[in-house]
């Protein structure tokens, strides 16, 4: 009776990943003397490729392109952007209390001058302060990518 | 969907950064590539010279192209693509033909190299990797030097995965085979 042999695909399939081959294959290969031995010459062969040296330029490559690249400023929109965004909100709460300003003493007649003035500055604070913070975990993030 | 996690985020803001100027970010592009693309362009053209030349060339591309990356893969796998179709483009410009591209001068390097008795199979290995085609040395080097996956390797060759793994086989066969004839050569 004529053994049939595994194909070349399959050898090199279970000489790649023994354990996720089907079953038919590790099956074979684990009993048959002639396809182990193709098995490992695959092996041998895959072993040697991984040995081989890394490819690496002899030049800097970064340092080559970025010199070509158009030279221009890098934007700073990033601060001037913080600064716009506090402008505008001030903007629209002053010009939301002027133009409603009735109902928002209506709502504070309650309350003490001094007390409604902390109120008013601790806010504002807060909001700066969570605005500084945001600005700055955002520049440590793209700092951090700078590794080289 | 565009779903941006991991590497990507890290891709999406160096990108950021690059299309609002920062040169330097680009220049960090470059670090994080710089591997697969090499294996790559080592694979696929042979002279040094060119190979500056087209090294620079792909990330000049790439540089241009930037604003065009959608993030559906892999930064660095966007650019290897590029440069596969770089190399792919110097190749058929030279008529270098991509099945057999041994030139004369190729020949005879392989021939000067010192042919002692008892090579290292590791040194042997090199040289016969070197004669296979430019595309089945890529693949090779990329699947078993870079570590990717079929799919990976498929996204960068614009090749279906089914397609990345029937080139493997056959290209790891005709290497043993070639490695076995050479070996029964030296012993004759």
């Amino acid at each position: 009776m004529k053994i049939k042999h595994l194909s070349d695909e399959d050898i090199q399939e279970y000489a790649l990943n023994p354990l996720e081959c089907d079953i038919r294959i590790s099956g074979h290969a684990g009993g048959c003397s002639e396809c182990l031995l193709r098995v490992n010459e695959y092996r041998l062969i895959f072993d040697g490729i991984k040995e081989q040296p890394q490819p690496l330029f002899d030049f800097d490559l970064a340092e080559l392109v970025v010199a070509q690249l158009p030279t221009e400023k890098p934007k700073t929109k990033g601060v001037w952007a913080i600064y716009v965004a506090l402008l505008i909100f001030v903007l629209l709460a002053g010009t939301g209390i002027y133009l409603f300003r009735d109902y928002v003493l209506a709502i504070f007649s309650g309350i003490g001058t001094f007390v409604l003035y902390l109120i008013i500055t601790t806010v504002f604070t807060i909001l700066v302060v969570l605005s500084m913070d945001m600005y700055k975990s955002f520049q440590k993030k793209i700092h951090s990518l700078d590794v080289y | 969907m565009n779903h941006i996690t991991g590497n990507n985020y890290e891709d999406k803001l160096l990108v950021d950064r690059v299309l609002n100027g920062d040169s330097h970010a680009f220049g960090l592009i470059i670090k994080r590539s710089e591997r697969v693309v090499s294996h790559i362009v080592f694979k696929m053209i042979r002279n040094a010279e060119d190979r500056k030349d087209v090294a620079q060339d792909i990330y000049l591309k790439a540089y241009k192209k930037l604003s065009d990356f959608k993030f559906e893969s892999r930064l660095s796998t966007w650019i290897a693509r590029i440069a596969f179709n770089t190399c792919m483009d110097d190749l058929r410009k030279k008529k270098l033909v991509l099945n057999h591209d041994i030139s004369d001068e190729d020949v005879t390097e392989l021939q000067s190299c010192n042919l002692t008795e008892q090579k290292e199979l590791a040194e042997i290995l090199k040289e016969e990797i070197e004669r296979l085609p430019a595309v089945s040395r890529t693949l090779i080097s990329l699947f078993h030097n870079a570590d990717m996956s079929y799919e990976e390797i498929g996204e960068i060759t614009g090749m279906p995965s089914g397609t990345v793994k029937s080139y493997l086989f056959r290209a790891r066969r005709a290497l043993k085979n070639n490695l076995l004839a050479e070996y029964k050569k030296e012993d004759l």
